[in-house]
């Protein structure tokens, strides 16, 4: 299992990262510092079976969460077996969430900080 | 109702009469029938026009014969006429001028008697009937003078106007304060000019139709100096000499409507602001929310700890910076 954490900010990519290593020191996490890298770094993977976590933020300089979602759905998700994408956002705008519930695809819409329970839920222990 | 003078009243007559026998014979007549009376009794034109400018109060009915040594017939008529306002004038007169006489009727003068007919009843009938009339007549002018007094000196620009071509025949003096014509200037526009050449039609329209037909009411007016001003056009059919009219009146509402704007700027300003409480404060605030959510998964590590409690530091001043921004926001609100 891998996780991408797409995000802007480096002390919340830090956090993330650190708490995932916190419930499990074997799981491996890729850091992206937006949406055009996430899907460059999600690109190295295409065809794979392995199982793939997508945490993503929203506002990001470059390719935001927005776009990072139609390019990746225009891509066919890069033909990954195993993709499933969260938004997690520091947003509780009502318009952001209904918004994200659009794309059927997203699993859940997380409200930044993700506590031990979210991620638990996220990596399925 | 105003009570009719007469019997018991003080009442007055002023008799213009060269003849001195016929004089006589009608002051007899008028202290039969009338107990309180006072006559006054000038021989010819120029006397009588001094008495009646000269006379404190005006007297209650004038007996003119039509032909007096210094001035006579329709010369004389127009004449006492323009000088005795209201007064009711009967005309006394012979069977040479009964067609004059006739005629006067349609000038102003309330009724006629010829000389060899008057006896006292028929004096009395008719002076009673020119009184019981002038004093109907008073009252109608009063209240057409009150509104007359409603339309001028309504704070609401208000117009008078030809049902069919929309002239303007009457303007009050709200409209011409408010617009910056004059009477005279408005008496020589049509309504419509008013409005800009986009709205001709519709006004004409509106003014056309029925209340409710047209639901638009907010239109275009320009001022004499080239302002622009949105209105409400108020309006209602009215009879009135001769043919019907329509009253119309405007009400400004730019200023209502400025005050609308100003108010869905601001909101919109808010809306940004909630917008920024929920995306820019929530960031460095969830980062301090999730440092510390880790601080508490490993509270043995020091150096790991110091590291989290600089970044603590750090998104702390950024929130404070924020918040103080959007006091700024808020307070700059009014502001457009």
């Amino acid at each position: 299992m891998e996780i991408f954490i797409v995000d802007d900010d480096l002390i919340q990519r830090m956090i993330v990262s650190k708490m995932i290593k916190i419930i499990d020191p074997t799981l491996l996490t890729t850091q992206c510092e937006n949406g055009k890298i996430g899907l460059a770094m999600l690109g190295q993977h295409r065809d794979s079976s392995h199982e793939i976590i997508v945490l993503l933020d929203l506002n990001m300089p470059i390719l935001d969460g927005w776009g990072f979602l139609e390019q990746i759905e225009k891509s066919d998700f890069y033909n990954l077996h195993q993709l499933s994408i969260y938004i997690v956002s520091s947003s509780i705008d009502e318009s952001d969430i209904s918004k994200a519930s659009q794309y059927g695809f997203v699993k859940n819409f997380l409200h930044k900080p993700l506590s031990r329970e979210d991620l638990n839920t996220v990596i399925g222990i | 109702m105003k009570h009719i003078q007469g019997l018991s009243e003080n009442f007055s007559a002023l008799i213009i009469e060269d003849n001195q026998g016929d004089f006589v014979l009608i002051e007899e007549y008028l202290l039969e029938k009338f107990k309180k009376i006072t006559i006054k009794h000038c021989p010819d034109y120029a006397t009588s026009i001094e008495q009646i400018r000269n006379s404190k109060e005006e007297f209650s009915v004038i007996l003119l014969d039509l032909n007096l040594p210094d001035l006579g017939g329709i010369e004389l008529i127009n004449s006492m006429l323009a000088n005795s306002s209201q007064v009711p004038i009967i005309i006394l007169t012979g069977y040479s001028d009964l067609a004059m006489a006739k005629s006067s009727l349609q000038i102003g003068v309330y009724d006629y008697l010829v000389k060899d007919e008057i006896n006292s009843d028929i004096l009395y009938r008719t002076i009673t009937f020119a009184l019981n009339r002038s004093s109907f007549i008073n009252q109608i002018e009063a209240e057409k003078l009150n509104y007359e007094n409603l339309f001028n000196f309504n704070p609401q620009p208000t117009w008078l106007l030809d049902l069919q071509s929309f002239k303007i025949i009457h303007a009050n003096i709200a409209a011409q304060k408010k617009y910056g014509y004059s009477l005279e200037d408005f008496l020589k526009m049509s309504f419509t000019q008013l409005h800009p050449q986009e709205e001709i039609q519709l006004i004409a329209h509106k003014l056309t139709s029925k209340h409710s037909e047209v639901a638009r009411n907010q239109f275009t007016h320009f001022l004499r100096n080239g302002k622009e001003i949105k209105t409400e056009i108020y309006f209602k059919k009215i009879k009135s000499d001769s043919d019907s009219g329509l009253i119309v009146q405007s009400n400004d509402i730019s200023e209502t409507l400025k005050r609308i704007n100003t108010i869905e700027v601001q909101n919109e300003k808010l809306k940004n602001i909630a917008w920024t409480q929920s995306h820019i404060v929530r960031a460095p605030l969830s980062r301090i929310l999730g440092i510390i959510n880790l601080i508490e998964q490993q509270a043995d590590d020091l150096k790991e700890i110091s590291f989290w409690i600089k970044q603590l530091r750090t998104s702390t001043n950024e929130m404070d910076e924020i918040v103080r921004k959007i006091n700024d926001e808020t307070n700059h609100l009014e502001e457009n």
